[in-house]
């Protein structure tokens, strides 16, 4: 399967707010916490457990008048990180 | 994409809580959901009113939606005890739905395996215990229940046990005041981190009693020398930096607090009510318009420049505007146990300096 059909969900010991644009994660089973800039606090945002990675970058490239394959690139990247860092629940076929 | 770049040269966090500091976004509230506690602590600043009824259950999950949508992330439950309440599970995993990250002030006497593994779903972000003493001796006369030393003890090992993050929290007192590294090697062993607080506030109701246990002045000026900077981590004290943030401290801009009836405090120090948290419709606009925090407010940025700036020792002031409001009646009025720490603190920094020079001359 491709990155792009990967369904993220947010790990569910997450604890997340926005301030001022910038989403902070808590991860509790980590003991850490998280700062996201304002396009990453969009991902973030917009991973719901039903959305693609995507429908994701769909949705960023119009939001961000990039290229669908740029904003792509970069969402898989970030889900990655999301990932290796421990905020996601693990991806869903 | 990822994570977010500091531009200004501060960390991550310490922008977002300037930020919060700056502009009152509450990033914590601190709920003590009951007065009921199964220690006599010494220096315990709570005041239970007699017969009147805390908080259901209903009214503190209502309230926790509330300051969810006020925007906390952190959620401390505190007391008293937090575990005595039967319902203690059932608010904390209420806190958890609703997306707070949980912290848990206890003092560890109720954790057994049982409820360490509760704990453990629960999965909070932090769980804080209070520890007062390297041996019974100390730590049960500080509590005032023989055996509570063992007993926390255990509930630790439990804790620990079951991975989870634990912090020990020991205010400094003259009757703990010289164990400070056995306390921090006993939480070193058990793989958590000892904090060391050595401010002791009044009761309040305004009861000075529980400032008689403050540690000593000797101990105090030993404490702020590099000897000391294992414990606190400062080889000198160091000025305030007043630069970053506006405000003396976080009052009624970091933090909400609430207390078992449903107060809502700016602070848990500075207990001026700005209202039920059963009565308020919108705690949005409580925040923003309440008469209560706004003063509260602005006191708390007029102090940096008229309290602080006319204390000879201003700089090194570690001041709280509750203390001195329950203490002196005014809360920008400088107050016994801050004028003589900042004044030690103040003395440190100019041997330190003095020690300097003389090196480099």
């Amino acid at each position: 399967m491709a990155l792009r059909e990967t369904i993220p969900a947010k790990h569910p010991d997450a604890a997340a707010r926005v301030y001022d644009n910038e989403a902070f994660i808590v991860l509790p089973h980590k003991g850490q916490y998280k700062i996201l800039n304002g396009v990453g606090t969009r991902v973030w945002d917009l991973i719901d457990g039903r959305r693609s990675a995507g429908d994701i970058a769909r949705l960023i490239a119009d939001e961000y008048e990039t290229t669908f394959e740029t904003a792509l690139s970069d969402v898989e990247s970030f889900l990655g990180d999301l990932e290796s860092h421990g905020m996601l629940a693990g991806k869903a076929e | 994409m990822s994570e977010y770049t500091p531009t200004n040269g501060l960390s991550p966090y310490a922008s977002l809580v300037a930020k919060s500091w700056n502009s009152a976004l509450p990033m914590t509230a601190l709920w003590e959901i009951t007065y009921a506690c199964n220690h006599k602590c010494a220096f315990c600043y709570n005041c239970p009113e007699r017969g009147r009824r805390e908080l259901t259950k209903e009214q503190i999950t209502d309230g926790l939606r509330k300051i969810a949508d006020l925007g906390c992330v952190f959620l401390v439950l505190s007391g008293g005890e937090p575990l005595t309440r039967p319902d203690f599970f059932d608010i904390a995993w209420a806190g958890k739905k609703l997306g707070f990250a949980i912290r848990i002030y206890t003092n560890g006497y109720l954790v057994d395996e049982i409820v360490a593994r509760k704990l453990k779903e629960l999965m909070p972000f932090e769980i804080e215990i209070s520890f007062h003493g390297s041996r019974a001796e100390s730590f049960d006369k500080l509590t005032g229940v023989p055996g509570s030393f063992d007993r926390v003890l255990q509930g630790i090992r439990n804790l620990r046990a079951q991975g989870l993050k634990v912090n020990m929290k020991c205010p400094i007192t003259r009757w703990n005041q010289w164990e400070l590294r056995e306390i921090k090697a006993l939480a070193e062993s058990l793989g958590c981190h000892a904090e060391f607080d050595a401010v002791i506030t009044p009761r309040d109701d305004g009861d000075t009693s529980p400032l008689a246990l403050q540690a000593d002045r000797e101990f105090l000026e030993k404490l702020w020398s590099p000897e000391y900077a294992d414990i606190t981590h400062e080889e000198v004290p160091v000025p305030r930096n007043d630069t970053l943030v506006q405000a003396n401290c976080g009052t009624g801009r970091s933090t909400i607090a609430l207390d078992p009836y449903g107060n809502i405090y700016p602070c848990v120090q500075w207990r001026r009510s700005a209202g039920l948290i059963t009565d308020v419709p919108d705690l949005r606009a409580l925040w923003k318009e309440s008469p209560v925090l706004n003063e509260v407010r602005r006191i708390a940025l007029e102090i940096p420049k008229t309290t602080l700036k006319t204390c000879e020792s201003g700089e090194f002031c570690s001041f709280c505007p509750g203390v001195a409001e329950v203490q002196t009646g005014d809360p920008r009025n400088i107050y016994p146990q801050v004028k003589m720490t900042s004044e030690i603190r103040k003395q440190k920094h100019s041997d330190f300096l003095s020690i300097q020079s003389k090196t480099a001359s």
